[in-house]
């Protein structure tokens, strides 16, 4: 007597995993280092702590002036050194260094391309959060009378 | 007639003394794919996302030109907040309004102590909600009006400025809109401070 049994023969399809898994983890630790590492280099470089805020609009590729919790830049070049807040020599004038270096700056820029794009009169400003007003007043008040305006100045998205 | 064999732990002992031990081991590793596959996604979702945010904002130049242009269709007024050390006094100028219909909008805000939800921390801050309540009456009232001039005491640090500027910038509508307060903010800086320069 024969059995019955099912009809039509069955293949067995072994799917090896081991490649693809490899290859998902590996996307998967990159992309946590990743993104760890995109907010750690905003804060690392010269010391600035952005402060959080629940503004939306997004950065723009500007001139940057950075003033870090140690010294004050322009994009990475080093303008003056910041010691408690505060830079050296009188604390309410316009501060010559930022001031030259943007104007050369400004200079380079029109004999490049002209003075027609109004938009390249925009610094983007990074201040550490405990920087004091009277610090980011005169940063902003020499980047005005150096032809720069307008400001955008960076947060950290809430 | 008996078969070999007895090997209590494996399952050869039919052929010969030496027999292959083999286990079949599934692994189920669909739910692990699936839990990889979502978190690959969120991950390329947020890769890509800003983190960092603009606020624009300018401040006062002197320039050759002073004569004033005045639009004449909508009633604006400027608002300018000072801050100091324990409060905020906001007041509002027009040059088209009489002062008196302006000062009944104006407002000083103290400090109040709020406690952190997510921590039960008590922390001591400038009253941000009143501001920007006494911000949305001017707005309601002057729906023309978008700049601020903020003059800080030199001590305020960055981080109570921007705190002041996104009060002042928009209010969470019940129905989850924004209603725009004041957005164009000019930071300007107290006549003590001006006078130091002399």
């Amino acid at each position: 007597m024969a059995g019955g049994g099912d009809s039509g023969s069955e293949y067995e399809v072994n799917i090896n995993l081991t490649a693809m898994l490899d290859v998902l983890t590996n996307l998967l630790f990159f992309l946590m280092f990743g993104l760890a590492a995109q907010q750690s280099a905003i804060e690392l470089e010269g010391g600035v702590r952005l402060p959080v805020s629940s503004a939306e609009l997004p950065p723009k590729h500007n001139t940057t002036v950075v003033v870090g919790e140690r010294e004050l830049r322009i994009e990475k070049e080093v303008i003056a050194t910041v010691t408690g807040g505060r830079l050296p020599g009188n604390s309410t004038s316009r501060i010559e260094s930022l001031y030259r270096r943007l104007v050369t700056l400004r200079g380079k820029r029109i004999a490049a391309s002209g003075p027609k794009d109004a938009e390249e009169d925009t610094l983007l400003v990074l201040c550490d959060k405990t920087t004091p007003y009277a610090l980011v007043r005169r940063v902003l008040v020499t980047s005005a009378e150096a032809g720069y305006p307008k400001f955008r100045m960076g947060v950290l998205m809430q | 007639m008996s078969f070999g064999g007895g090997h209590k732990d494996g399952l050869g002992g039919l052929f010969g003394k030496e027999s292959a031990t083999s286990y079949e081991v599934y692994l189920n590793l669909t739910p692990l794919m699936d839990v990889m596959s979502n978190i690959l996604f969120f991950l390329l979702a947020a890769f890509g996302s800003t983190l960092v945010a603009i606020l624009p904002t300018t401040v006062p130049l002197r320039t050759a030109d002073v004569s004033p242009t005045i639009e004449a269709k909508e009633d604006k007024v400027t608002v300018t907040l000072r801050v100091d050390a324990t409060s905020l006094l906001m007041a509002l100028d027009s040059p088209t309004l009489p002062p008196e219909q302006l000062r009944a909008l104006g407002a000083q805000l103290g400090r109040v102590t709020v406690t952190n939800a997510r921590t039960g921390e008590k922390l001591e801050q400038y009253d941000y909600a009143g501001l920007t309540a006494a911000l949305k009456r001017v707005k309601e009232r002057y729906p023309a009006s978008q700049t601020m001039v903020l003059v800080p005491n030199d001590d305020i640090i960055y981080e109570t400025v921007v705190e002041i500027m996104d009060a002042a910038r928009d209010y969470q509508l019940p129905s989850g809109h924004k209603m725009v307060l004041f957005d164009e903010v000019v930071m300007s800086s107290t006549p003590a401070s001006e006078s130091k320069k002399k």
